[in-house]
């Protein structure tokens, strides 16, 4: 296991998805302080509303140029919050999963691993943890880039006190639960093993659910759970920046983990029964 | 008799079709085994399932006169219809990735492959730059990484020029005769593998229609004069006695196969005749593995259409 693991970690340095998931990452982390910081520039009167094509509304009009600043207001917390908020993170994730699991199919070495005297689970587990390490790298990246950014663009008045501690808890829940949707598209991966279809089911299961389940939510409002607590990319979007209590971090950990387990066991099912090729 | 892979009615089916059917094949140790058969004959996926890639519907298979197979395919090498590496990464890189997978120390085994299969100057290079040929290389490189006891090469003188062949051709034979290693190999081109192979196997829409060794063949598919009749003794004895014939012999009632004066068939037909053997058919027969081949395949077309 630790041999396969260790070939996984050097795939892992080898590829160039991940360097260019990274990339993409830190850049539009950087890209959303560089945008709010011109807004402010619009509404501190520093630019002239429309410089650049950037014209900033508030309620429908434009902005006058008497305004605070937003990245004030935000703070980092809240900034960092924003980087979960949307589809940005569970599309980037489903795009470099599909890419590293089926890579191993299409023109990968799998089919000359498989059957060499390693088990078929420790082939898919390795696969799987190494695929979960480097979504921890790529939120990792994402959290760095929004620090930085942070600090130098807007100064270090925007590092609430206590933040360490706050943002530790924060970015833990969310690597725990976006790790569960990891988990997801590498078991998407694993049965596609085409790369087109993969990263569009990828995004589908990133996107749809949320919609969906808002439907579900509606229909089901006499139920005395409501259903779109249980999916995690709700979990995710919503999480509160602070204030989260020691009940909603038990519930985080125990839907992760199921959902967690349960890709990773129908995806090694899957893996242990069919036919590489 | 010591066998390497050892298959009874091995049976792999997709949908509602055996794509091999029933097959019991005996691969000898320090066999270099030749499998035959068209496309989509199921010489791949009968390699597969040997390989541990694809899972049998039926029967059972021994690797090494063992039920424990993946302990015994730690000692065998694969390629398969392609080689199986990283586009973006090197033949460097990707043997090091196979390396490190399969849990196998390096001690400069890399640089020899590389050498071995002549790829040494073009280590550094990405595979996607790779000629097929060069892809080839790498795939068998990839295969002898773990220093195996029995290969399973499927089609792997593909895309080679004339002179790849021939480098792989030689790396076989040594491979075969200077360590021991048995080898299962499987080529479109015929008089390859005739040049090579010690014992063949012919499959035939997913079933084994011949297992014999390299002579066996080379007397089967041997240039000779067939001659059909109802009176094979008296055939034989006047090819004996009037014609003084020593080479021939009956692969099945009624037909005789003649190796000697092929040039003078039609004399031997009027002498034949002339001692009131009535000859139905005569003809020449038999150039090489492949005309071999082909009649075999017309066979099983002619008693398909039947």
């Amino acid at each position: 296991m630790s041999g396969l693991l260790c070939a996984e970690g050097y795939k892992l340095r080898k590829n160039k998805g991940f360097y260019v998931c990274a990339l993409v990452m830190a850049a539009t982390c950087i890209l959303l302080y560089v945008m709010l910081s011109l807004v402010d520039a619009v509404r501190s009167g520093e630019l002239e509303n429309g410089t650049g094509g950037i014209t900033v509304t508030v309620d429908g009009e434009e902005a006058a140029a008497d305004g605070g600043s937003i990245l004030e207001e935000m703070g980092m917390l809240e900034m960092t919050g924003q980087l979960f908020a949307g589809d940005f993170l569970p599309v980037m994730l489903a795009v470099f999963a599909s890419i590293f699991v089926v890579g191993e199919y299409g023109s990968g070495m799998q089919k000359n691993i498989v059957g060499k005297g390693k088990s078929r689970n420790q082939i898919f587990l390795a696969k799987f943890l190494m695929t979960l390490f480097a979504e921890v790298l790529l939120v990792a990246i994402g959290v760095v880039s929004m620090l930085l950014s942070a600090y130098v663009f807007a100064g270090k008045d925007t590092f609430e006190e206590g933040w360490p501690g706050t943002l530790g808890i924060y970015i833990g829940q969310q690597i725990l639960l976006l790790a569960a949707l990891t988990a997801i598209f590498v078991l998407i991966s694993e049965v596609c093993r085409n790369l087109a279809a993969a990263i569009s089911l990828g995004i589908a299961v990133s996107a749809l659910p949320v919609l969906f389940l808002a439907g579900v939510d509606l229909l089901c409002r006499d139920l005395p759970f409501t259903p779109s607590e249980y999916w995690i990319v709700n979990r995710s979007m919503t999480l509160p920046v602070e204030g989260l209590t020691g009940g909603d971090i038990a519930k985080n950990v125990v839907i992760s983990l199921v959902w967690l387990s349960a890709a990773m066991a129908a995806g090694m099912w899957h893996f242990n029964r069919t036919d590489v090729r | 008799m010591e066998y390497v892979l050892e298959t009874e009615g091995l049976t792999k089916i997709y949908g509602r079709t055996a794509v091999v059917d029933h097959v019991s094949m005996q691969v000898r140790k320090g066999d270099i085994y030749g499998f035959i058969g068209k496309n989509g004959a199921g010489k791949t996926t009968f390699m597969r399932m040997a390989a541990g890639l694809a899972r049998p519907s039926a029967g059972s298979l021994r690797l090494f006169g063992s039920e424990d197979l993946l302990r015994q395919r730690m000692r065998i090498g694969t390629l398969i219809e392609s080689p199986g590496a990283y586009p973006g990464m090197t033949a460097k890189e990707n043997l090091t990735v196979l390396k490190k997978s399969l849990g196998i120390p390096d001690r400069g085994r890399i640089e020899e492959l590389l050498t071995l299969t002549g790829l040494k100057e073009a280590g550094g290079k990405k595979v996607k730059h790779y000629s097929m040929g060069m892809k080839q290389r790498l795939g068998i490189a990839m295969a002898l990484l773990r220093d195996p006891d029995f290969l399973i090469l499927d089609e792997p003188i593909n895309g080679l020029d004339p002179s790849g062949i021939r480098e792989v051709r030689d790396l076989i034979q040594e491979l075969n005769r200077e360590k021991g290693i048995t080898i299962l190999i499987s080529s479109h081109i015929l008089g390859e593998l005739a040049k090579v192979a010690t014992r063949y196997g012919i499959i035939r829409e997913g079933a084994l229609v011949e297992e014999s060794d390299a002579r066996t063949m080379a007397e089967r598919s041997r240039r000779c004069q067939k001659l059909v009749t109802d009176n094979v003794e008296r055939a034989v004895t006047v090819l004996e006695e009037a014609l003084h014939i020593q080479s021939f012999d009956v692969p099945e009632p009624g037909v005789i196969r003649v190796f000697e004066r092929l040039s003078e068939t039609a004399e031997i037909n009027r002498v034949l005749t002339e001692h009131g053997v009535a000859i139905k058919e005569s003809y020449l027969a038999g150039q090489d593995l492949e005309g071999y081949f082909m009649e075999l395949m017309e066979q099983g077309l002619l008693r398909k259409g039947e």
